[in-house]
């Protein structure tokens, strides 16, 4: 009888190390950035910014006008292009990061192929108090688009920084337009977005 | 001492003796972080006062408030430093930084901003804090800088922040109550 | 000690030898494979163009490679100089969009290694490749600058790094992408650019 307890109590204590070593979070998980949630439409804040989306825009191409040259980028897939707004709250930064979930877990960085688009958000020197408009423009296959997630922070690699998860829910544009132009401008908003 | 009273002062000297384990191994990276520390000592100055920081006489000379935007001005600030120890001005690092009456921390702009060039041109001139302006600099002969910040229409009780890591360890203040 | 009986040291003797043969038994067969995967190497592939490497992390095709006057941007040069244009396509395996495709392809070469490494090219904006996003493939053209006292090569051989996905890494746990050696050498014609107007 003695023997038997013995054994079972091994394979219990088996079990429970086997359980506790699969549910143990890897270090990516631990050191992953805390997430803010918040949707398309609203302010979402953290501690040190603020940034809000406002205007959610799909195009087969895009078309980048500086100096009077208009500068076409293609893509195998379609572009996402989001209209915000951007302020700081304790310290002069700028938002580096910016990056699309999509629902199957795959991420997509901002696109760094243009060189000089007004109000880009890894651009734009946010000073505290005073709200910038921003521009986000994504490459996604059409596919990533639903369900997806915009995720925004102050770096890439800061752990346990925090960084604001926007949903886009339902405010996916109903169609694809199919080229899109922005332009620098002189008047309130830096730039002027165009769709054809 | 008995079995059960030796084992119960053991665990009680455990629960001590690992976060003082903890502590001990990590007490250099405590003292760094911003958490425990809360900041180098500040030294405080009143309007238009010298200061020694840093191996030379600091003064603020003037701090302007420009239009800029509805929302937003700039803030020109003119400040001169008089080297007496020149070899620990040239291994520091100049940083500068605008703090609010709500504790905001600005950095100053990169580029001249219009207004300071077209209003002060002499002033848009002068070099920015960093150990370049004070290459050529001589003992006694005050090297001018300027700093220009952008900030909210609303930001009151505006002091300029001073650090020289390498050259002190202090921070100087200069708390700025006219404008 | 000496109070102990015979039996008894030995008994204890036979306990530690038989739980030390495990220990033991395992950095024996850890150092012999070892000694065995570095004698015996796996042997890399010789292929030729147009042909898919899976490399791990990347799905490499060579398709073709080229001298020229003119680097991909079309621009000309301010001194004259040679370039040496490798057009390649890369599908993005992994699932973050990623630039890591610097060291991804060496040249096999007796002489010493040209200097700089290549800059890569995207086909599509002849400009500088950023980052290629997941199952997103892209045309790009690397772009090495060839020295005015070598000879200009008839054939390349082409080394293509393979990397390897760690969920968790030796040092802190963490998932992370590792080199593993080459995965394929692409043997291919080199050809001489047709010197067109460009502006």
């Amino acid at each position: 009888m003695s023997a038997f307890r013995t054994l079972l109590l091994c394979g219990l204590a088996i079990a429970a190390l086997y359980g506790m070593r699969n549910s143990t979070p890897g270090y990516g998980d631990i050191t992953a950035p805390i997430a803010i949630r918040g949707a398309v439409g609203e302010r979402v804040e953290t501690r040190d910014f603020a940034f809000g989306a406002a205007n959610v825009h799909l195009a087969r191409q895009l078309k980048v006008e500086s100096f009077g040259r208009v500068k076409d980028f293609s893509t195998s897939g379609i572009w996402l292009v989001i209209e915000g707004a951007a302020v700081s709250k304790t310290e002069t930064m700028t938002l580096m990061s910016a990056e699309w979930l999509a629902s199957n877990g795959v991420r997509y960085a901002l696109s760094q192929r243009f060189s000089t688009v007004p109000g880009y958000l890894p651009t734009e020197r946010l000073e505290p108090g005073l709200p910038r408009p921003v521009l986000l423009a994504f490459e996604l296959p059409e596919a990533a688009v639903d369900q997806g997630t915009l995720l925004v922070a102050r770096s890439r690699v800061s752990p346990l920084a925090e960084e604001l998860s926007i949903a886009l829910g339902d405010k996916k544009p109903a169609e694809i337009k199919p080229s899109v132009t922005i332009a620098r401008s002189g008047s309130r908003a830096p730039w002027t977005l165009a769709a054809h | 001492m008995s079995e059960k009273r030796t084992f119960w002062t053991c665990l009680l000297a455990l629960i001590v003796a690992l976060p003082l384990a903890f502590v001990a191994r990590a007490w250099e990276s405590l003292g760094e972080s911003q958490w425990l520390a809360g900041g180098s000592p500040e030294v405080v100055v009143a309007d238009e006062a010298a200061q020694a920081f840093a191996g030379g006489q600091w003064k603020l000379m003037d701090m302007r408030r420009l239009p800029r935007t509805d929302d937003a001005r700039v803030i020109l600030t003119e400040f001169e430093a008089s080297p007496t120890d020149l070899a620990a001005l040239s291994k520091g690092a100049c940083r500068v930084r605008l703090i609010d009456d709500k504790g905001r921390r600005f950095e100053p702009v990169t580029l001249t901003e219009p207004i300071v060039r077209e209003m002060y041109p002499e002033v848009a001139e002068r070099p920015r804090c960093s150990v370049l302006a004070f290459t050529d600099a001589k003992a006694g002969s005050p090297v001018r800088m300027a700093e220009s910040f952008i900030v909210p229409a609303e930001a009151r009780d505006l002091s300029l922040r001073i650090e020289f890591p390498g050259a002190s360890d202090e921070t100087l203040v200069f708390k700025w109550t006219r404008s | 000690m000496p109070v102990m009986r015979r039996s008894k040291i030995r008994q204890r003797l036979l306990i530690m030898l038989v739980t030390g043969i495990g220990g033991m038994a395992a950095a024996a067969i850890s150092f012999a494979s070892a000694v065995y995967d570095a004698a015996n190497p796996v042997p890399v592939p010789v292929i030729g163009k147009d042909q898919v490497v899976d490399t791990g992390r990347w799905r490499v095709t060579i398709n073709g490679a080229h001298m020229s006057s003119l680097p991909p941007t079309g621009t000309k040069p301010f001194e004259p100089k040679r370039f040496l244009l490798v057009d390649l396509e890369l599908d993005n395996r992994s699932v973050a969009s990623s630039n890591v495709f610097m060291n991804l392809i060496t040249i096999k070469d007796d002489v010493a290694p040209l200097q700089p490494k290549p800059t890569y090219y995207l086909a599509r904006d002849k400009w500088i490749a950023s980052a290629i996003n997941p199952n997103m493939p892209e045309k790009l053209v690397a772009a090495w600058e060839w020295p005015a006292d070598r000879p200009e090569p008839q054939t390349l051989s082409l080394a293509i790094g393979k990397q390897i996905y760690k969920p968790r890494d030796n040092l802190y746990g963490a998932p992370n992408w590792f080199d593993d050696g080459e995965a394929a050498v692409v043997e291919l014609p080199v050809t001489q650019a047709v010197e067109t107007t460009e502006q």
